[in-house]
């Protein structure tokens, strides 16, 4: 039965090329149904036509011009003499010809139409390849396997709680607390008489600080959460932590209370030295200061990165208040107190002997386990919780431990977790993997460790450049939790030379003074020192030739050239108005900066 | 003879070229021609013939233009274009060095 086709003028007008329509012609050309329907030719060979060109799917302009060729083969053959059956049945099948000719019409089109069906086959096949890395990234779970928490404190437990130090600064934490010690930390500042008037009634405390101090071992056990002895100390209720993120389950998220109350202690220890000076009690002030370089070498032999910078502040805090003293009233210490306070500054030579960097490749350890998935061996996968935890560890780096937190609920919430989703598949493929993360962060970290072993004087060219992973784009986003966690080590190099700088000059201080007690007054040269109140003559941190010394109104001064490495005769920069004799001390290519860098005497204003 | 689908492969392009060389036909045209003058060896059905028209139509070897025929039927002709007569060209000289060393193995006719 022949199929009916419209004849109405929307139907025409709606089978019209744009072309005829800009003629104002309404052809209806494209209508092959019509073609068929209007050939002359029998019934059967129309529905054979039909059914053909309907199996081709192609456009009606394609359709309507096989449709008019088939009709004129088949007309042509019928009007040749032969039968219609026998015309049909020679025209072979009617699947395989639709095929066929969808194809080659197909090949026929314009390369514009191809490269279109390319492009969109590509994007379906890449959408298709993202859905799969979509489910196999929502697949992945991080295991937390090692208690790295108990490892850091592994030392602590294995230490006899009579070698541990920190139950007797606790106690003394107790009674410092009912009374805090006044601002005032000099004999020069405003307010050192309440100063001196808190001392006096804080002996006791003082003294079990200096006690604490002797043990060889801080003995503090690091926790999640705060120790209730602490608590009790601190007559705090005890805080409940609020809402816990993996971040703070995590090394990264420890918090170091006790290491704000040594600080203050060591504070207590300095002021203490400046009064013991003052009433010119020799032993007070030694033992003020054993105490003070003692409690640097508790915080400094601890494994955490942050233990040992406040060791290092102690330790400078310590060396600025001696040199003043030994600047100011050098007759208070006797012979005895000045060769145990050269003996006890003599060990430490490079940023390595300050600060140790094994509790952060657990740190760094402990992150990967709690954002990768692990695969048994070594390999994984970053995890969706994994990316949430970089997201929030990122934004508590840059704007405040306790401000950064992701939107917890509503739209902001709403839209954050959809783009993490959408994003997060092509994160989780162009991070690297475990293996390789941890690898390049050992790498990372060993070159690091070298170079904390190392004068930064032979360091390669540019000494303010320790190695950094990720240069580049690509490597950025690759290796991004290691961008992401970089404690900017160069920094701490620099910090830590500088300290080692004030050390030396310190103990040239010392020997200066022991050699003026015994001849009546400083040496010519600091050549005279050697061996008998000085090893050597340390090397200029900079130049790597011996520090310079001169004298000034019989006063000496000890110096290094600064990083100008031109010898100004131990003039130190000015800035703000005042010599600062750190100063030159700063490694930096940018800053080029004319002046010396004083180790001895500092400005102590 | 129904030669081999994949004899056919290679013959029936090389052969509708040769048919469109002394000039343009149709369809029909075609399909006669082929049974014709290969004795029934080559005769192939519309739907073998029209897509590999349109295939080297889409190689450009050909070219093709709608007529009205003198019965007023619309009829499409097509013929061999530049392109189509160097491929022609090329494609006989193989066929023939081909025949030649089917010979000399004893497959072909002296």
């Amino acid at each position: 039965m022949p199929e009916a086709v419209s004849t109405s003028t929307w139907h025409r007008l709606r089978h019209t090329p744009l072309r005829d329509l800009l003629r104002l012609r309404v052809s209806g050309r494209l209508d092959w149904r019509r073609v068929i329907q209007d050939a002359s030719v029998a019934d059967e060979i129309k529905g054979v036509v039909r059914d053909v060109v309907l199996r081709t799917r192609l456009w009606r302009s394609e359709k309507a011009s096989v449709a008019r060729e088939l009709i004129a083969h088949f007309a042509d053959a019928v009007g040749a003499g032969v039968p219609v059956d026998r015309v049909i049945d020679r025209f072979g099948d009617h699947k395989q010809a639709a095929r066929l000719i969808r194809r080659a019409k197909i090949r026929n089109r314009s390369y514009v139409w191809h490269a279109l069906r390319f492009i969109r086959r590509a994007m379906a096949a890449m959408l298709l390849f993202y859905l799969g890395a979509t489910v196999y990234y929502l697949s992945g779970k991080p295991t937390v396997s090692v208690d790295y928490l108990a490892k850091l404190n592994e030392p602590v437990l294995a230490t006899p709680e009579s070698d541990r130090a920190w139950p007797i600064y606790r106690h003394a934490l107790a009674i410092y607390l009912k009374d805090p010690m006044p601002d005032a930390r000099l004999p020069s500042e405003d307010g050192w008489p309440n100063t001196v008037a808190w001392l006096e009634r804080n002996q006791l405390p003082l003294q079990a600080i200096r006690e604490a101090a002797a043990r060889p071992s801080l003995g503090v056990v690091l926790r999640r959460d705060e120790d209730p002895q602490d608590a009790e100390a601190l007559g705090d209720p005890g805080s409940t932590k609020v809402g816990r993120t993996p971040i703070d389950e995590s090394l990264l998220g420890l918090t170091m209370p006790q290491l704000n109350q040594l600080r203050a202690f060591a504070s207590a220890l300095a002021a203490d030295a400046s009064r013991g000076a003052q009433l010119r009690d020799a032993a007070r002030v030694e033992g003020d200061f054993q105490a003070l370089f003692q409690m640097s070498e508790q915080l400094q032999k601890r494994e955490a990165l942050l233990e040992g910078l406040t060791g290092t502040g102690t330790r400078v805090l310590g060396l600025f208040v001696l040199q003043r003293i030994l600047d100011q009233q050098p007759d208070v210490l006797t012979d005895d107190a000045l060769v145990r306070l050269a003996h006890r500054l003599s060990r430490e030579r490079t940023a390595a002997d300050l600060i140790s960097l094994k509790g952060e490749r657990y740190a760094f350890r402990d992150m990967v386990q709690r954002t990768y998935t692990d695969d048994g061996a070594g390999g994984g996968r970053l995890t969706p919780q994994g990316a949430q935890f970089l997201k929030d560890y990122e934004n508590r780096r840059r704007f405040g431990w306790q401000n950064a937190m992701s939107p917890q609920s509503g739209i902001g919430a709403w839209y954050e977790t959809s783009t993490d989703y959408v994003a997060g598949p092509a994160t989780m493929m162009l991070s690297a993997s475990r293996k390789d993360l941890l690898e390049q962060f050992d790498a990372y970290m060993d070159l690091v460790d070298t170079r904390l072993r190392q004068n930064l004087r032979d360091a390669p060219d540019d000494p303010e450049q320790l190695p950094k992973v990720g240069h580049g784009a690509f490597d950025s986003v690759r290796y991004a939790p290691i961008a992401s966690f970089n404690r900017d080590l160069r920094l701490m190099q620099i910090l830590a030379e500088r300290v080692l700088g004030v050390q030396e000059g310190t103990q040239i201080a010392i020997a200066l003074e022991t050699y003026r007690r015994k001849h009546g007054a400083y040496p010519e040269e600091l050549q005279l020192l050697v061996p008998t109140y000085l090893p050597s003559i340390p090397a200029d941190r900079i130049d790597g030739r011996p520090l310079r010394y001169r004298l000034t109104a019989n006063k000496p001064v000890i110096y290094s050239v600064g990083v100008d490495r031109d010898d100004d005769n131990g003039r130190a920069p000015v800035r703000n108005g005042k010599p600062d004799p750190f100063l030159a001390g700063y490694w930096s290519p940018e800053r080029m900066v004319d002046g010396d860098w004083v180790r001895f005497p500092l400005n102590y204003d | 003879m129904r030669v081999e689908r994949e004899l056919m492969r290679g013959a029936g392009p090389i052969a509708v070229l040769r048919l469109l060389e002394p000039g343009e036909k149709y369809g029909y045209e075609l399909i006669q021609s082929l049974e014709k003058q290969s004795d029934g060896v080559l005769a192939m059905g519309q739907s073998t013939l029209y897509p590999l028209l349109y295939n080297l139509e889409a190689k450009g070897l050909i070219a093709s233009r709608e007529t009205v025929a003198e019965n007023g039927r619309a009829r499409k002709y097509y013929r061999l274009t530049g392109r189509g007569k160097a491929q022609l060209a090329r494609d006989r000289k193989q066929w023939e060095a081909l025949t030649a060393a089917m010979g000399k193995l004893g497959l072909a006719g002296a």
